[in-house]
């Protein structure tokens, strides 16, 4: 099995970036593989448990609660949430911690595969 | 291990070129990534796409067999799920340009 | 764990997105764990404006001077340079021109690649 780091730059709703993002991570977790998670720039506004949108069945904060569950290690990073007005991530969905690069750089040492989206 | 080549639309030019220069690279495009010219794919590579990003655009049979010989290209896109996918990210180095 | 050879790689313009300069504070948190990752810094396509001698790298120069403490190389695409009109000696000291087999080679030598 393998480890698979992730880099994720866009936020929620927007662009498609973070939908794919889950849907390679879920496959990946689903197939006994260990995820790992950095989110970056308005990456970062993914998992913000206020999400409110009715057209959408199911807000984005919901399918990385979903990754967590599954085992999936999520940080986001910290000076892109408090640039953000993001309050250290106070009203992120549990399991989803705030860091920093070092971080992100742990990740690269620590996985067998990058993917940035 | 090869290298796994993910094209979005934006700037996957620059991925498809690298790729070019690849004998064995393996492209997916992802997400805006099926709307890249069959023209600019490189003449070697083996070619995916991400079945529900193609199907939801309305482009299953214009990324078919028939379409590449309309650009005389001998070769067709095969549609892979997000599980195939992962086992070729497992399979290979990543290139990112998604 | 083990320290990884990244090739971070930046497609976009300055200034109209910001991934300009988050791509090179990346680049220097890539090398800021223990296992003291290394980066190469690849301009490819539109991203090789940032490589002209008169853009503006106020927001840049700190990134810049880390990663050449650290000897990391910032290579520019040279067919890049030439479809864009650019004229090599308008490209800025520190840059390395390549043509594109050479930085596939770059390419062969990374563990990881990062696009911004």
């Amino acid at each position: 099995m393998a480890k698979l780091g992730f880099m994720l730059t866009l936020g929620p709703f927007q662009f498609e970036n973070w939908e794919t993002t889950c849907n390679i991570a879920k496959a990946a977790l689903d197939k006994g593989h260990e995820v790992k998670m950095f989110l970056y720039l308005d990456g970062v506004y993914n998992p913000i448990k206020l999400q409110t949108f009715p057209d959408m069945p199911v807000m984005p904060k919901d399918r990385f609660a979903e990754l967590v569950a599954k085992g999936a290690k999520i940080i986001a990073c910290g000076i892109c949430v408090n640039a953000r007005g993001l309050e250290k991530g106070k009203d992120y969905i549990p399991g989803v911690t705030v860091g920093g690069l070092p971080d992100f750089a742990e990740i690269v040492s620590d996985v067998d595969r990058l993917i940035t989206l | 291990m090869g290298n796994l080549y993910l094209i979005n639309k934006e700037y996957g030019e620059n991925g498809l070129n690298l790729a070019s220069q690849d004998k064995e690279a393996i492209v997916v495009l992802l997400h805006d990534g099926v709307y890249i010219s069959p023209k600019l794919y490189p003449s070697k590579a083996k070619i995916y796409a991400i079945k529900q990003d193609v199907e939801k655009r309305g482009l299953s049979g214009k990324l078919s067999a028939k379409y590449m010989v309309a650009f005389s290209l001998p070769k067709h896109v095969e549609y892979i799920d997000y599980y195939r996918l992962v086992d070729l990210i497992a399979e290979n180095k990543v290139i990112n340009f998604a | 764990m083990a320290q990884k050879n990244v090739l971070v790689m930046i497609n976009r313009p300055p200034y109209g997105s910001i991934y300009y300069t988050e791509g090179l504070r990346a680049a220097v948190g890539v090398t800021s764990g223990v296992d003291e990752n290394r980066v190469t810094v690849a301009y490819l396509g539109d991203g090789v404006h940032f490589a002209l001698t008169g853009v503006d790298r106020k927001d840049t120069d700190k990134y810049l001077g880390t990663l050449k403490k650290q000897g990391a190389r910032l290579v520019v695409q040279k067919e890049s340079l030439k479809e864009r009109g650019i004229k090599e000696e308008e490209v800025g000291e520190g840059f390395e021109i390549l043509p594109i087999k050479e930085i596939f080679l770059l390419l062969q030598g990374a563990d990881f690649t990062m696009d911004f």
